[in-house]
């Protein structure tokens, strides 16, 4: 099978003046279909580096990041951003919800970027936010939302298109810890037929993944 | 509150656009305004230096009016106090015949006293040889250097002039020193004796005015009872009517700042949005609301202080401009104007940096004054977007502000309409906000529809930042109204025009002594054995004679045209359109016309002086009180103050004299008309400068006269668009970045950017499309309230309300052209937020 995700001696620096500063060294690795995976580090590892070019947010300086065995270097801004909407749903600490759009139309926005018809992507997006038990709170902005339910539409959105690559980082970061495991565990319910990352600090993810990567000083362990 | 103001100015240098931006709203409604005062009060300064040149020393000028003239014998009576100096003077202007016919402005002047030597005072002052020899010779005439250069003329040299009397010969006197005075009265000049330019121009015994000094003003009141008298720097009754309809330009200059307040109020509002935090913070330390407000304020009043210099000195630039326009509109009721340029004064710098800063100060305020007065804890929270379900308080407080603005201007007085005007826009930009929310909300679905998920995001942008989007689209609906409401009135001036002079100009050729066109208030005559010369000339089947001349009539000047009553009847029906004269041919009034019992009034005359018809009017003529009836209305469109009509005979005993303003000729059915013109060029070359009008080209003067007084105006419209484009842009750009984060969320979930900049761009065509609604909307309904009474008010002319359907569709897709223009760099924005950054912590 092939890897859904695989890292090729992938080095990522920023030029801060005159110093440089390598957020990431040399990483080489694969992920399969149906892993969880949690990476994990001190503050400051490279953890959000990783996952960010995991996700073809970012193109490595050196070596080469494929997802679904298509190099993310070799595309350019517009074949990233399909590659993303199609391929991967995001989870972010400060849950990134667009404060003017209801939780409903939150979730329904990649479906409704990528064309589809609004009748079905509402629908779809209606369901979504039932399965994260958001079902009653469908036309609220995120302002009303607690921490934990914006988290939660987050989540949903991230699924919205069925994207096989889930990218989470520190979805529990801004959460009180029992709110956190419940996110955890819902996360959780969607690794079906999924590749999950989750960077996180949490002792409980690291429970339940499959598998625990360690980063420290942008090498992994 | 020396932080903020620190980290204020920090902040404008970090956003020059947009500092920019407010400088520049500012400094082109500023501009506007000191280009319209400068070229106004440039030409009023002109009419004051052109009596000056005309009167020299003296104190006062009395006048009977425009041309009714005074006696002689007035002049004898204010000699008699004792100390007092007299000029009789009469102003007319000439037509110099030969190969090249040319204007001469001619001056009678008494040569026989020394009043004028004395009221001149050195300057051009003819030597008293010369003025010797202007009593000794008759018929003499001292001409200006210029002129006399020009063509060859020396003392002795033989002038050959066309008068109302038919052409006359006179003999050059000598010659003086034009420097300065032909430039005031932007023509050559002669000088001739006073008795002498009466009998030149058909007006035997009587003079236009006289100027005086030697006596206070209130003396010379009781001396000279039953004339005009004022003081020689005070405009007169004509130059105060001319004055008054360039004014108008004060009410686009206030359009103008009222739209750039709008673009200073999201401005400013932006930064403030921005910095909530760091006004929050400063808050919950300890800092007063009054010192932030101070710092806030003084940030801004440093913008509008550059942006009021910088339209100063292009308003001084524009003027040149204006001054064209507003030149031209004076002139088609004035004699002669020349405005050599518009003068920037102390006082004007120092009232337009004031109106530029007071401008900003109070659009700043408002969204200052909403930030300071938040509670901190609400502005550290998070989220910069709080939900407003509606706002319907402002959206009611809006309309009730739009009805009183509407219904001041029904009275249509010049302070109503300008104070009518800024209710409207307050009501507007308060009832706007709602107006969007409801709109935008419902375009929704029919965007997403077509245009897919950008068109919808657009749409729910807009019903998102409702206030925003509502400042905007009044800012460029506003400048578009003002093109669509002025085209209303000037397509009802244009329709009323055209077809009140096919239906009510029984000829085919006016003759007349100086082109048509020149000046209504042109005095210049014709001697009455004209008529017979023109109606010998074979092609011409019919003529009559018509006279114009003006009465002073509670404080205007109004005009008094006397007509051959029977053949002008009789021209009529050859013409097809007696029906329109049926008034004047009804058998009952035509001899109260004749007997000079009875006159007919313009419509407008009756508006504006509120008279009816039945009721007597008391008329001051030449030959004293004119006790006369009101016959009836008719159509006319001659004059702005109102038109009286008499028949001739009747006209020329009670304003002496027998001189002709117009020939009028008919064409007989088979000559071609190009051919009669010739011919009766022909015919009077000899004798008379004639110049030819047929009707369509009375009609094209018409038209160019409405040109020129809307010209300086359409020059203001285009810089108000300006404005209005700036606030589209600037709304869009302000909408990116206050977004960034939500761009850099949608690029992260997979958002192309083509689909992003086509968001920006529908956003930009929403805003477009609402703007030219608003704009062809509001523009007709302001030509129909405020600019239709003020006109009114001003002229009695109530125009039809005719709907400018082509300027309105002009409009709509100028303004839609114009927003999508403006999404440009805006879109290049949004394109360019980098999507890491802004979707990383707050
Ligand atoms: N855009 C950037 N410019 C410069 N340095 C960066 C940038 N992004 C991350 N870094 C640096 O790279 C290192 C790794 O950052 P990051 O991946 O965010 O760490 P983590 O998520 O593990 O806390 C840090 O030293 C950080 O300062
Ligand atoms: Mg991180």
């Amino acid at each position: 099978m092939p890897h859904i995700l695989e890292f090729e001696n992938v080095s990522r620096s920023y030029q801060e003046g005159a110093s440089q500063i390598h957020a990431l060294r040399d990483v080489s690795m694969a992920f399969s279909p149906g892993e969880l995976v949690a990476v994990v580090g001190p503050s400051g590892s490279g953890k959000s580096t990783l996952l960010h070019l995991a996700g073809a947010l970012d193109t490595p300086t050196s070596g080469a990041v494929r997802i679904n065995g298509q190099r993310t270097d070799q595309l350019n801004e517009e074949g990233r951003a399909r590659l993303r909407l199609k391929t991967i749903g995001f989870v972010f600490q400060f849950f990134n919800l667009i404060p003017t759009l209801s939780a409903l139309e939150n979730v329904a926005a990649p479906a409704l970027i990528s064309g589809l018809r609004t009748s079905i992507a509402y629908h779809e997006a209606a369901s979504l936010l039932e399965r994260v038990g958001l079902g009653a709170r469908a036309s609220h902005l995120p302002e009303q939302l607690s921490g934990g339910e914006q988290q939660r539409v987050a989540l949903a959105r991230a699924l919205s298109l069925g994207a096989p690559l889930l990218l989470a980082d520190e979805p529990t970061g801004n959460l009180d810890s029992e709110t956190g495991h419940q996110i955890l565990r819902l996360i959780g319910e969607f690794r079906e037929g999924r590749t999950i990352v989750i960077v996180t600090h949490d002792a409980k993810a690291e429970a339940v993944a499959d598998r625990v990567i360690r980063i420290k000083d942008g090498r992994v362990d | 509150m020396r932080p903020l103001l620190l980290a204020g100015l920090r902040n404008l240098f970090r956003h020059p656009g947009r500092v920019l931006q407010v400088a520049f709203a500012v400094a082109l409604g500023i501009a506007l305004f000191v280009s319209s005062y400068m070229s106004i009060s440039g030409v009023e300064r002109s009419i004051q230096r052109a009596a000056r040149a005309v009167a020299g020393n003296a104190d006062w000028v009395v006048t009977g009016s425009a041309a009714g003239g005074l006696p002689d014998s007035l002049v004898d009576r204010l000699r008699q106090v004792p100390g007092l100096v007299a000029a009789p003077f009469v102003k007319a202007s000439a037509t110099v015949l030969g190969p090249r016919p040319t204007k001469l402005q001619i001056w009678g002047i008494d040569t026989r006293s020394d009043a004028m030597l004395k009221l001149f005072g050195g300057q051009h002052t003819p030597d008293p040889e010369t003025a010797a020899r202007m009593v000794l010779v008759p018929n003499s005439v001292i001409v200006s250097s210029t002129f006399a250069k020009d063509r060859g003329l020396k003392r002795g040299s033989i002038l050959p002039i066309a008068s109302s009397s038919g052409a006359i010969n006179l003999t050059v006197a000598g010659v003086i020193d034009d420097s300065g005075i032909t430039q005031s009265l932007g023509a050559e000049l002669g000088l001739v004796d006073v008795q002498l330019a009466e009998q030149m121009f058909g007006q035997p015994g009587r003079i236009d005015s006289i100027q005086v000094s030697g006596i206070s003003l209130d003396r010379l009141k009781t001396v000279a009872t039953g004339y005009e008298v004022r003081s020689l720097d005070e405009l007169s009754p004509a130059a105060r009517d001319a004055l008054l309809r360039v004014q108008s330009l004060y009410g686009l200059s206030l359009v103008a700042m009222l739209i750039g307040c709008f673009v200073v109020f999201s401005s400013v509002q932006v930064t403030i949005l921005e910095r909530m935090k760091v006004i929050a913070t400063l808050r919950a330390i300890g800092a007063s609301r009054v010192q932030l407000l101070s710092a806030i304020l003084l940030e801004w009043v440093l913008v509008g202080f550059i942006g009021s210099l910088a339209g100063v000195l292009f308003g001084a630039l524009l003027s040149s401009a204006v001054l064209r326009g507003v030149t031209g509109s004076v002139n088609s009721m004035l004699p002669v104007v020349s405005v050599a340029h518009a003068e920037m004064t102390w006082p004007t710098f120092l009232l337009g940096l004031a109106i530029g800063m007071g401008t900003v100060l109070a659009a700043a305020a408002i969204p200052s004054f909403a930030a300071v007065g938040e509670s901190p804890l609400l502005a550290l929270r998070p989220h910069t977007y709080r939900l407003r379900h509606q706002q319907l308080t402002a959206f009611w407080v809006g309309v009730c502000l739009v009805a009183v603005g509407l219904g001041l201007s029904i009275t249509g007085s010049y302070a109503r309409t300008l104070i009518s005007i800024t209710l409207t826009f307050l009501g507007l930009a308060l009832l706007m906000p709602q107006v969007m929310v409801v709109s935008a909300h419902r375009v929704r679905g029919t965007m997403s529809k077509l245009f897919g998920y950008p068109g919808f995001l657009a749409a729910d942008n807009l019903q998102k930042a409702p206030q925003r989007t509502a400042f905007n689209v009044i800012a460029l609906g506003g400048a578009l109204a003002i093109l669509v409401s002025t085209s209303a009135l000037v397509d009802g001036f244009t329709v009323s025009t055209h077809r009140w002079i096919r239906a009510s100009l029984p000829f085919d050729i006016s003759v007349t002594a100086s082109g048509f066109g020149n000046s209504t208030y042109s005095e210049e005559t014709l001697p009455r054995t004209l008529l017979q010369t023109v109606s010998r000339v074979p092609g011409v089947s019919f003529v009559y004679g018509v006279r114009k001349s003006f009465a002073p009539f509670e404080g205007h000047d109004v005009m008094v045209i006397g007509l051959q009553t029977v053949p002008y009847l009789e021209a009529h029906r050859r013409h097809g359109t007696l029906n329109w004269a049926h008034l004047i041919a009804d058998p009952d009034n035509r001899r109260e016309l004749l007997a000079g019992h009875g006159i007919f009034a313009s419509e407008n005359f009756l508006a504006l002086t509120g008279k009816q018809v039945g009721k007597y009017l008391d008329l001051r003529t030449p030959n004293g009180v004119w006790h006369v009836k009101l016959l009836g209305p008719i159509e006319d469109y001659s004059w702005p103050r109102g038109l009286l009509v008499t028949d001739l005979d009747v006209m020329n005993h009670l304003w002496r004299g027998n001189a002709l303003t117009y020939v009028d000729a008919q064409v007989a059915e088979l000559s071609q008309l190009s051919t009669v013109k010739g011919r009766i060029s022909e015919a009077t070359r000899a004798e008379y400068a004639v110049a030819l009008t047929d009707r369509e080209q009375i009609i094209g003067v018409a038209d160019t006269v409405l040109r020129q007084s809307t010209s300086a105006a359409d020059a203001q419209v285009w810089l108000a668009s300006i404005i209005g484009f700036l606030g589209i842009g600037n709304s869009l750009i302000i909408g990116v970045l206050q977004r960034r984060r939500e761009i850099g969320l949608l690029r992260a979930i997979g958002m192309s950017n083509g689909q992003l900049q086509r968001t920006v761009a529908l956003e930009a065509l929403l805003i477009g499309i609402g703007a030219g609604l608003l704009g062809a909307a509001g523009g007709l309904v302001g030509g129909w309230m405020p600019l239709r009474h003020f006109t009114f008010a001003v002229t009695g002319y109530l125009f039809p309300c005719v709907v400018p359907w082509a300027e309105m569709a002009k409009v709509v897709v100028g303004a839609v052209v114009v927003a999508t223009l403006a999404a440009v760099i805006p879109m290049r924005r949004a394109a360019e937020v980098p999507v890491l950054t802004s979707i990383a912590a707050e």
